[in-house]
Order: structure tokens, then C-alpha cells, then sequence
């Protein structure tokens, strides 16, 4: 399964189903990352983590822990 | 009277258009979280009318405490109309809030914010076909420039009692939110459609009202998660963006010029891997090197010192030296012109001397709220500070309270996870707040010759006080718990508005020239007639005879192992700095000549009574607002933590800066900075320190 | 006592109430007249305080 934590800087693509549970999935839900919605991998905070994704024409920023819920193709 | 409520996104404006809708000016700013309670306003020219401003939402599924406040009031006390803020250049995001305001009945009216910057993308939106195909009315607005406003309150003032349209799901999602309804009944003029969907969507709310309902809901909705292969909530936040991607797809025409913004132009440097972390430190260099400083001694370029210098001579020379003069030639009594030069005066004056410094700080502090970067910070910081068990938001509390700690400690309910957010509110106190800047000031000039190292010793003490507390709080039981999530949007920067920096500067100098006036002024006359008064209340010269000496000298001596317990004034400046930390300095001014204490204390023990006040209990109204976030009980834990961290980090301090500076070192001090030592290491190296104390208190029930 | 010291006296006392009054006047407000941030706290109403989620 590939997710966001394994895209690359300036990576393109779609997001396929958001799995984990709970509140967190819901907020990952919420902020517009549904199925199909396409997200630019911006770039990854100094320290690796969190990461800057583009999802409906705006900046949101993620940890590894929520990125790797993120399924994407 | 009609109530309108202003719903939206957050950061998408909403205090901007109360503040131009009832004449109030709360605090506005460029990161998710400004406004964090509810506020409630009359609508100018409409007495009958209030407007309630609420926080930030992305979804009416509240996930931190500020959410809640939202959730709340929308679903509880329904107000007759929403003017809902959406902004243009985020609209799909923005339009998956409204579809659920719509949904619950309530008449909604959307203000189209930020016209201006979806413009600059090459994003066009028709209003018209958007209000269209959503079935509401929308109004372009551009709350900053004052357009569109009185639209807005006209098109929601005539919207009342119309009952909103709202989004078709597919089928099956339709068919099982129809037999839902059946099972449940409208409240609060809610309608059953809005809980239906919420109940789909599990919703704990929801189904805590419909809790006697579950069961025989929960069969309409495994069906419909088993015909679509997902959870409910994701088949309806799926289908919902669906939707309003088509309405968007109608109403938006993107001409797909400049696909690189100015936004990602200069995150490209201020979040750039390797400048992003020099760069906030640089930018913190530059804010406190303009800021803090040595008032005697400053160079017309460390504007806040060498301003504050100037006044200081100011109020120290002409205006004291005239009040003596004026006041003695018409023959007052001596010790009527003692309280008010030596009392009133110097003990007021050399807290007013801060003024420039403290609006200088203001100044850079609104800036960075006002122009994206503070979001920016938390970015950068994340991992550093979890770390420490707390998380990249946490920033945001701390560097708001270097201004005060009061607004710090409110700004950590943007904080999801609760135990997260009680760590940062016990916390934030620990950075040096502008209150405090004047004791770092005072003692650099008068002790350590204006050196620059005792500003930077502070501010490091206080973030080593919050990360340490970070490692050793999360022991505790109350705070543990699995690391939050950390899911933030970053808002586009804009160039600070110049009105707004400078008004929300002006509003707090002025706070902190009020408090001077009120609080500190009081506290001054009290610690006069103290000082200056025996126990027979007969005036007495000689203030070693004083009733404050006396009392101090009762009590002084638990500073002993910190090196200024033979000295009951310092004592006293301790004790007075619990009413606002500002009277600490009035303290030395009314009792050392000139306010000048160099050769009472020793450096050494300067730098465990800095390390002390600092981070020892806040001033009163802050332990209020901790006590708003953590209540009696978790408040007066703080500040016994906080108490006790002080004295044993003071303690500490003074053994390692008497060894550095070849003093000699007393007795108690050596048993107590052992003590602490032990008691620290213990803490830190054992997994579960406080297993003894824990065993006593029964488990609490687990938090989020 | 000379008239100008009862003048001054009398001018002393009518400061400190209006600072007293100010004072109680702030705190009774929002119970933080030492907060610098008009806009953040003072007005600020009590049933906002975020609930304990238990």
C-alpha cells in the first residue's frame, strides 16, 4: 500500500481511501482528503516531519503518523 | 431580538467582519485559532440585533475544545440566522462547513470572503451561480476594505424563517438518512436530516442525544457501509466533497495562471530544510536585540532599550526632582511628598519607564501574528518539540505569551489532545512575558553590566523549563497518553495591514499603562505605608524598623538556599510579584535608593532570584486563566509544580554560578541543591517516578 | 495640617479609589485586569471554558 509518507518532494497523486479510525480519521476526512482528491506533496518540515501537502487549492501540513493513513496511487 | 452567528473556517476572516459589524475590535491574526471563545456583540444601528462571533470550525464535528464552543452553540441555542464566511480561494474546503450549516435548517447567508487573493490566483467565482446552485444567497465581500457588508446583514436579516436547501447524496445514502429520520425527532429547531447524517457519520454527540435510538438505527446504517464498502463517515465526507466539487466545477472558472503563489515563493525559504530552523532563530535574534537591552547603556538602534533608558531619566529626573520641588514649596508635609515621590512616582515610574520596550515588542509580536508565519513556526518546530511530548501548536501558546502569559494560556485550546493542551497551559508561563521583561532588564543593567547574556539566559531557562516539564509532566498520569495529532493548515501569508498591527499594539501598551495606573499603583501604596510605618504606625526613617521588614524578616530565610534570604526586600519583591510581575521592580524602586540594589546581592544570587521569579507561580490573573483551562484542582497543581520547580532550579543555579564565580556557598544550599539533583535525576531516568504517589489516588478515567 | 497638605492629601485618596474602583472594575470584568489583550480575555464569558472531556 502506497501513502503520502512514501511520496517524494513535488509528488503528484490521488488519494485512494483513508484507513486508520477514529477522530484522527475523521479530521484527515474533514480537511478534504477523500477519495479522489488529488495532493501535491510540497515538502517535508526541517526535520523530516511533519510534511506540507497541496489538497484543494490550499497548504496543509501532517505528521508521518496521519500521512501513513493516507492511502494514495 | 435576532440572533446572527458568524460560522466559518477558521482564519477565514470571521472576527475581521464582527469587529466591522458591531464596532469592537477583538483580536484578529494570521493563523488558525485567533478567536477561541464565543463573543457576542449588538449589530451597529440594530439594537435588537446580536451578532455572535464564534471560532474557527472546519466541520461541525468538533475536535478541540475551541470546536466544541461552536458545535455547541449552533446545535443548543440555534441562533435565527447564519452569516456563514467563506473564503474564495479555498472554496471546496470552505463549502464543506456550509452544506452542514444548511443541513441543520438554520437560514444561512455566505459572505464570500477574499475575493482579492482568489483574484491573484486567476480564480474567477459567480456569486450569483454559486448562491444558485446551492440554494442560498451569497454576497461578495471584502470584510477588510468595508465591502460588502451591509449587503451581507441585509441579505441574512431578510433570509429569517426561510428554510435552506440542501445536498442530494447517491441513493443509498438517502434512502438510509430517510428511514433514520423516521426513528428520530427534531431538536432545538434542528433538523432530523442533520442528526441523521451526523448519526451516520458516528458521531459521538449525536448519538448521545439519540442514545436510546441506536440500536435501532444501527442496522440502516451497516447496510448502507456494507452496500458501499466504507464507514459511514467516509461514505458521507466522500460523497459530500463530491458534491460540492460539482457545484464548485459550475460556479468557478480557474484561468491555471500562476500556479506558484508568493505563499510558496517564500515558504520555500522559511520552511526550506535547511534555513527553515536558522531562520526562526534569526528572526528571534532580531525581535529581542530591538527589544531587550540595557536601558543606560543602549545605542539609539536597540530601540526599546534606549528608549525606555530616556524615559526612565525622564521620570527618574525632571518629573520626580519637579514633584519634590513643586510640592515642598507649598509647604506639604514631608511625608505626604514621601508617598508621592518616593512611593507613587518612582514606584510607578519605573514600571511606566518599560512602556517603549513593551510596545516594541507588541509591535513585533503583532506583526508575526498578523502576516502566516506563526503557523510556519509550528511546522518547523513539530518534531523538535514532540520530542518533548508536546506538540508543533504548542509554539503558538509559548510565543504569544512572551507578550502575556494570559492569551498564551487561552491559545492552547487550539490544542486537540487534551493532555497536550494541559501541559502547554501549565507551561507557557515558564517564557519571560512583558511583565517580566523589566526584572530581566533591571537586573542585566544593575548586576551584570548590561550584559545581553541575562535576556538570552532567560528566555533559554524558560523553553529548558517547558520541554523539561514536557519529559517529567507526561509521567505523571494525568498527562499521559499516546502523542497528538498534528493537522493544520497553513494560511497564505499577507503583508502585515499597518492599521491593525498598530491598533492591536496600542490596545495592549495601553492595557499594560492601565495596569500601571490601577493594580500596580495600589500595590505601590500598599508596600509605601508598609515600608515607611512600625508596628506602633508611627512614620519611622529608618526602614529596617518598617512593618514590611519585619514581616520579611520572618520569612526570608527559605530564600537562604538561594543565596538572598539575608535580605527580607528581595523576599518582599518575590511576594509582590504574585500581584503582577511589573511590582517586582516597583518593589526595588521603593525600597533601595534609586531603585538600585548592586551590592545587596550577589551575581550569583541575582541569577537564582531571576531563575526563581521567573519561573515560580505567575501572577494572579494568569493562575486565573489557568485556572479557566485546568480547573481549581489541576491550577493549584501547576502552581505547586511550578512553585517547587523554581526553588529547586534556583537552588541549582545558585550552587553552579557561586562555584563559577569562587563565592562561598552555604550549608543549606549545598543539602538542597542535592536534594533537588537527586529528586531530578530520579524523575528523569525512571519510567514511572510518581508509581508511590499514584498508587494512593484512584485511576481517572481516560482522556482523548 | 497646612492646606496645601490636606489638598494633596485629599488629591492622594481620590486617586487611589478611582484606581481601586478600576481595578475591582477589571477583574470583575473577566478576571484579568493584568491581561494586556483586551480583545482575548476581558468580556470573555465563563460557560466558554472548554469542558473536561471525560
Amino acid at each position: 500500500m502506497r501513502t503520502i509518507k512514501d511520496m517524494q518532494n513535488g509528488d503528484t497523486a490521488t488519494v485512494v481511501r483513508v484507513h486508520g479510525t477514529g477522530a484522527v480519521r475523521k479530521r484527515v476526512l474533514d480537511m478534504g482528503l477523500t477519495k479522489g482528491a488529488p495532493i501535491v506533496l510540497v515538502k517535508r518540515a526541517p526535520l523530516g516531519d511533519p510534511i506540507e501537502i497541496k489538497v484543494r487549492d490550499y497548504s496543509l501540513s501532517l505528521r508521518n503518523k496521519e500521512a501513513e493513513i493516507v492511502e494514495v496511487e | 431580538m435576532t440572533t446572527i452567528a458568524l460560522v466559518g473556517n477558521p482564519n477565514s476572516g470571521k472576527t475581521t467582519l464582527f469587529n466591522k459589524l458591531t464596532g469592537s475590535s477583538q483580536r484578529v491574526g494570521n493563523w488558525p485559532g485567533v478567536t477561541v471563545e464565543k463573543k457576542t456583540g449588538k449589530l451597529k444601528k440594530h439594537e435588537d440585533v446580536h451578532i455572535v462571533d464564534l471560532p474557527g470550525i472546519y466541520s461541525l464535528t468538533p475536535y478541540s475544545p475551541e470546536e466544541v464552543v461552536t458545535r455547541d452553540f449552533l446545535s443548543e441555542e440555534t441562533p435565527d440566522m447564519v452569516i456563514n464566511i467563506v473564503d474564495a480561494s479555498n472554496l471546496e474546503r470552505n463549502l464543506y462547513l456550509t452544506t452542514q450549516i444548511m443541513e441543520m435548517g438554520v437560514p444561512v447567508t455566505i459572505a464570500l470572503n477574499m475575493m482579492d487573493i482568489a483574484k491573484n490566483r486567476g480564480i474567477d467565482i459567480d456569486a450569483g451561480k454559486l448562491g444558485k446552485e446551492l440554494g442560498c444567497k451569497v454576497v461578495p465581500t471584502c470584510a477588510l476594505k468595508n465591502e460588502g457588508i451591509d449587503e451581507v446583514v441585509k441579505a441574512a436579516l431578510d433570509s429569517v424563517g426561510e428554510r435552506p436547501s440542501h445536498l442530494r447524496f447517491s441513493d443509498e445514502t438517502e434512502k438510509c438518512i430517510s428511514e433514520i429520520e423516521k426513528h428520530i425527532e427534531a431538536r432545538n429547531n434542528v433538523s432530523t436530516r442533520w442528526y441523521a447524517i451526523k448519526l451516520i457519520e458516528s458521531d459521538s454527540l449525536a448519538q448521545t442525544v439519540f442514545e436510546n435510538k441506536i440500536e435501532e438505527i444501527a442496522p440502516y446504517i451497516q447496510d448502507l457501509e456494507k452496500t458501499l464498502n466504507d464507514s459511514g463517515e467516509a461514505i458521507i465526507a466522500d460523497e459530500r466533497y463530491n458534491a460540492i466539487a460539482k457545484i464548485v466545477g459550475a460556479a468557478k472558472t480557474d484561468k491555471g495562471e500562476c500556479k506558484t503563489t508568493l505563499t510558496d515563493k517564500i515558504d520555500k525559504y522559511l520552511t526550506n530544510k535547511w534555513l527553515g530552523l536558522p531562520i526562526f532563530a534569526g528572526i528571534l535574534f532580531v525581535v529581542y536585540f530591538f527589544t531587550v537591552g540595557n536601558p543606560e547603556e543602549a545605542q539609539w538602534y536597540n530601540f526599546g532599550a534606549y528608549l525606555t533608558g530616556m524615559l526612565n531619566d525622564f521620570i527618574g529626573g525632571p518629573v520626580y526632582e519637579g514633584a519634590v520641588e513643586w510640592l515642598t514649596n507649598a509647604n506639604v508635609d514631608p511625608v505626604l511628598i514621601g508617598l508621592i515621590c518616593d512611593g507613587i512616582i518612582s514606584g510607578v515610574g519605573a514600571v511606566l519607564g518599560f512602556v517603549p520596550q513593551i510596545l516594541i515588542l507588541f509591535l513585533f509580536l503583532s506583526i508575526l501574528e498578523d502576516c502566516g508565519y506563526m503557523a510556519r513556526v509550528c511546522f518547523v518546530m513539530d518534531r523538535i518539540f514532540r520530542r518533548f511530548n508536546l506538540s508543533g501548536k504548542s509554539f503558538i501558546p509559548l510565543l504569544v505569551g512572551t507578550g502575556c502569559s494570559i492569551p498564551g494560556i487561552m491559545a492552547t485550546r487550539t490544542i486537540e489532545n487534551d493532555c497536550d493542551r494541559k501541559l502547554t497551559a501549565m507551561t507557557t508561563s515558564f517564557i519571560p512575558c512583558s511583565a517580566k521583561l523589566p526584572i530581566i532588564s533591571a537586573f542585566a543593567a544593575y548586576i551584570f553590566g548590561g550584559s545581553p547574556l541575562i535576556a538570552v539566559f532567560s528566555y533559554f531557562l524558560g523553553i529548558f523549563c517547558v520541554l523539561l516539564s514536557g519529559i517529567i509532566l507526561k509521567k505523571w498520569r494525568t498527562f499521559a497518553g499516546e502523542p497528538s495529532v498534528f493537522i493544520m493548515e497553513l494560511p497564505p501569508y499577507h503583508a502585515p495591514k499597518v492599521w491593525n498591527v498598530i491598533k492591536t499594539t496600542l490596545d495592549r501598551g495601553w492595557a499594560f499603562i492601565k495596569k500601571a495606573g490601577t493594580l500596580i499603583l495600589l500595590a505601590t501604596v500598599v508596600i509605601w505605608l508598609l515600608s515607611n510605618f512600625n508596628w506602633s504606625l508611627q512614620f519611622t526613617e529608618d526602614i529596617n524598623d518598617s512593618m514590611l521588614a519585619s514581616i520579611g524578616n520572618a520569612i526570608c530565610s527559605i530564600f537562604v538556599p538561594l543565596g538572598f534570604g539575608d535580605d527580607w526586600r528581595f523576599m518582599v519583591a518575590t511576594i509582590t510579584g504574585l500581584v503582577a510581575k511589573e511590582a517586582v521592580i516597583d518593589t526595588f524602586a521603593l525600597l533601595f535608593e534609586d531603585g538600585n540594589f548592586a551590592g545587596f546581592i550577589t551575581s550569583a544570587a541575582a541569577l537564582a532570584f531571576i531563575t526563581f521569579n521567573l519561573i515560580c507561580a505567575p501572577c494572579f490573573a494568569a493562575i486565573g486563566a489557568m485556572k479557566r483551562e485546568l480547573g481549581a484542582k489541576g491550577a493549584g497543581f501547576a502552581v505547586l509544580y511550578q512553585c517547587l520547580l523554581a526553588y529547586s532550579l534556583g537552588s541549582i543555579v545558585y550552587t553552579i554560578a557561586s562555584v563559577a564565580y569562587g563565592d562561598p556557598i552555604n550549608a543549606a544550599n549545598i543539602i538542597v541543591t542535592a536534594i533537588s539533583a537527586i529528586i531530578l535525576v530520579y524523575v528523569l531516568a525512571m519510567k514511572d517516578p510518581f508509581k508511590i504517589i499514584h498508587r494512593g489516588i484512584p485511576a481517572e478515567p481516560e482522556v482523548i | 495640617m497646612n492646606a496645601a497638605t490636606t489638598i494633596a492629601l485629599v488629591a492622594v485618596v481620590l486617586i487611589l479609589v478611582a484606581s481601586l474602583y478600576y481595578t475591582v472594575r477589571g477583574f470583575r470584568a473577566g478576571g484579568c485586569s493584568g491581561c494586556c489583550n483586551k480583545g482575548c480575555c476581558c468580556k470573555a464569558q465563563k460557560n466558554d471554558s472548554p469542558r473536561e472531556k471525560n
